[in-house]
């Protein structure tokens, strides 16, 4: 017996399948009994399932993928048939089947009642991975409560979904999560994946935003990749003498400057300028974060500002956030952070994912801290000295 | 009939506490430990076993099963035991078969190898990217691919440290090593697929290029000789395997089974061990790519 002897035999003997027999015969691979593919006992059903997916005819490949899809819907309805095994070679053979098919998105309902419902987290993982791979379009919400729900082993799959439905929103639930050593390897696991997806000027842009929230390894492993791969991050260049209380709260409003950052450093040294008279002016510490979010605001566009503001807003409840925009007569921010503003999906997705985490108390107290830190530093005498590296 | 969701192995090995080292076990061959019972147990251990050898893989898995001499008579008594339970299905004798054989999953005789022994495991691109994925590291083949695509020709520095949160295998690692001291694949073909014959890997992937990965086991991990315990407690059951011959097993390895074409023109296996996992920070060499 050779490979090559079997694989268009095995060819002609599936096309000459019933829709039915095809059906059975996918679910034996899948159970681990084959009385056809005999030959490929040994090899994993999904891997060839896949392989002879690319050989057979138009008809086949639609009978195939048809069948697929009713037993993703089988398994979406907790059918007791499917043991743990089956399941994850049944998720796994979705990607190669029904990627890029125009009946992909009928499997998606059943993925995601999977993703949140089985009981089995290994399921519910591989179910998260095949959405990703089928390109499942949700808020970032989705993706932000599964890795609430199912901690940190999950952050490969919410970096990439995010990555490809909300690239923007990427940064903003980073920030918030690390320094995370899991979280951190995901990030740079996918940084060669996100290059080839987004392209390397907004990859060097994420990681500008989010590299004064990394730990010191994971800060030292990201610029090591941006340094070989010579990525010019916008912001932690300007920041690397500055102290780390005053780096963490000016690299919030750098990143506010989206690319201008670089191309514009004038403005910004007059945006740091700016932020250190609010640091010198402002002592009441609930009333910092505040007006420092109405400055970025004021400056940049709504989404990136929303998103951007995050780190802010999530240690400020919405009253004081309301009170300080009535302040400065913006009242019609606060329109923006109403959950049924007419803002496009994706910006109210956006939104909706802010206002989560400015409703967070358990983050106030540690930000208020840093705030006071942030003050302290900016009363130093040599604080007047600090000067962008232009 | 679909296998049964629930097979519940009722026995367990028991524990080394109180007892000889493992190494001194008896062991005995699986039809010695089932002549030991009546009759008709044989006769139904033998009827259900039969079932298993409609195909090729399953009847190898039989008599391989009757050959291995490095299992303890522990884990053949309660093989018994749960093929006598089971139902006739030949699906559920085999996830039976597998499940018992989990219980001793990597316990076997340890290899005999020098110390800083290169070992080397040959693998695709896209296997690499799903063991990567199915570690749990990536959320998809794709992003998987993308990581091997922009490493895989870095020098070892860059990938150790890329890598090192990464395991090479799942569950197993089935992998080469040159008894001699040499490095594992420097006396096999540099094309894929002569290699492929020899180190007995899946027929399917023909024609796709190659990944060596040249690595050195950490202290706390053993090469030991491979058994039918490692090749029958995995979802897919392992074709190209033979239990390890007398003068194998006198050499301390195993030893990789070729595929047909290589055997009938007089070729022969190369050393083989099986081990849990490695991280990616074990490698020793570059990564090197064959086609």
């Amino acid at each position: 017996m050779t490979g090559m002897d079997t694989v268009p035999s095995l060819k002609n003997t599936l096309e000459n399948l019933s829709t039915e027999q095809l059906e059975n015969w996918v679910r034996g691979r899948l159970r681990g009994h084959d009385p056809i593919a005999r030959d490929y006992q040994s090899e994993p059903s999904y891997l060839l399932i896949a392989r002879m997916y690319t050989h057979l005819s138009r008809n086949a490949r639609e009978d195939l993928r048809l069948a697929v899809l009713r037993m993703v819907d089988e398994v979406g309805q907790s059918n007791d048939e499917w043991d743990e095994p089956a399941i994850i070679s049944l998720l796994q053979v979705t990607d190669p089947i029904l990627r890029g098919s125009a009946e992909h998105h009928e499997a998606l309902g059943s993925l995601v009642g999977v993703t949140l419902r089985h009981r089995k987290q290994t399921v519910r993982f591989a179910a998260a991975q095949a959405l990703v791979a089928l390109g499942y379009m949700d808020t970032p919400r989705f993706w932000i409560d599964l890795h609430a729900r199912e901690g940190k082993t999950f952050a490969p799959v919410i970096i990439e979904a995010l990555a490809r439905t909300s690239f923007q929103s990427l940064p903003v639930w980073m920030i918030s999560v690390i320094p995370d050593d899991t979280v951190e390897s995901a990030f740079f696991g996918l940084l060669p994946f996100l290059i080839e997806l987004r392209g390397a000027e907004a990859v060097a842009h994420i990681i500008g935003q989010i590299d004064f929230k990394l730990s010191p390894n994971g800060r030292a492993r990201v610029r090591e990749f941006s340094d070989s791969e010579k990525l010019i991050t916008p912001t932690y260049e300007y920041f690397r003498a500055l102290p780390a209380t005053f780096d963490a709260m000016a690299q919030i409003l750098a990143a506010g400057d989206d690319l201008r950052t670089t191309r514009q450093p004038l403005a910004f040294g007059r945006a740091l300028r700016r932020l250190r008279r609010f640091l010198r002016r402002e002592t009441d510490l609930r009333s910092i974060p505040s007006l420092l979010a109405l400055e970025v605001w004021s400056r940049y566009t709504e989404t990136i500002a929303a998103m951007l503001l995050s780190p802010l807003l999530r240690n400020v409840g919405l009253a004081e956030l309301r009170s300080a925009l009535r302040e400065v007569g913006a009242e019609d921010v606060i329109e923006l952070f109403s959950p049924d503003a007419s803002l496009p999906l994706d910006d109210a997705a956006k939104t909706s994912v802010v206002m989560e985490l400015a409703l967070d108390p358990r983050k106030r107290e540690a930000t208020r801290n840093l705030l006071s830190q942030a003050e302290e530093l900016a009363r130093d005498p040599d604080f007047e000295s600090l000067q962008p590296a232009v | 009939m679909a296998p049964s969701a629930n097979i519940y192995i009722r026995q367990s090995i028991p524990s080394d506490h109180g007892r000889p080292p493992r190494e001194e076990e008896q062991r005995l061959r699986f039809g010695e430990v089932l002549r030991q019972r009546p009759v008709t147990e044989q006769v139904l251990v033998k009827a259900k076993l039969a079932l298993l050898e409609r195909d090729a893989v399953g009847e190898q898995a039989v008599r391989n099963i009757h050959d291995e001499s490095l299992v303890e008579e522990t884990l053949w008594t309660i093989l018994i035991d749960e093929l006598l339970a089971c139902t006739s299905d030949r699906d559920i004798i085999s996830d039976t078969i597998r499940q018992v054989m989990r219980l001793d999953q990597l316990s076997g005789p340890k290899a005999t190898y020098r110390p800083a022994t290169l070992f080397g495991r040959a693998t695709t691109p896209e296997e690499l990217a799903r063991t990567f994925k199915t570690n749990g590291h990536f959320g998809s083949e794709a992003a998987a691919s993308a990581n091997i695509r922009h490493y895989r020709s870095r020098g070892l520095a860059t990938v150790r440290t890329a890598w090192r949160d990464y395991k090479l295998g799942t569950y197993v690692m089935w992998a080469t090593f040159d008894a001699a001291g040499g490095r594992p694949f420097e006396k096999l073909p540099r094309a894929a697929d002569a290699l492929r014959a020899i180190l007995g890997l899946p027929k399917i992937d023909r024609g796709r290029p190659l990944l060596l990965l040249e690595y050195v086991l950490p202290p706390f991990i053993a090469a030991r000789i491979p058994r039918v315990v490692e090749a029958y407690s995995g979802d897919n059951w392992v074709h190209y395997f033979h239990p390890t011959r007398e003068e194998d097993l006198d050499r301390g390895h195993g030893r990789t089974y070729v595929w047909d074409e290589v055997a009938e023109a007089g070729g022969t296996g190369v050393p083989e061990v099986v081990h849990a996992p490695v991280r990616a920070d074990a490698l020793a060499a570059d990564v090197d790519e064959i086609s």
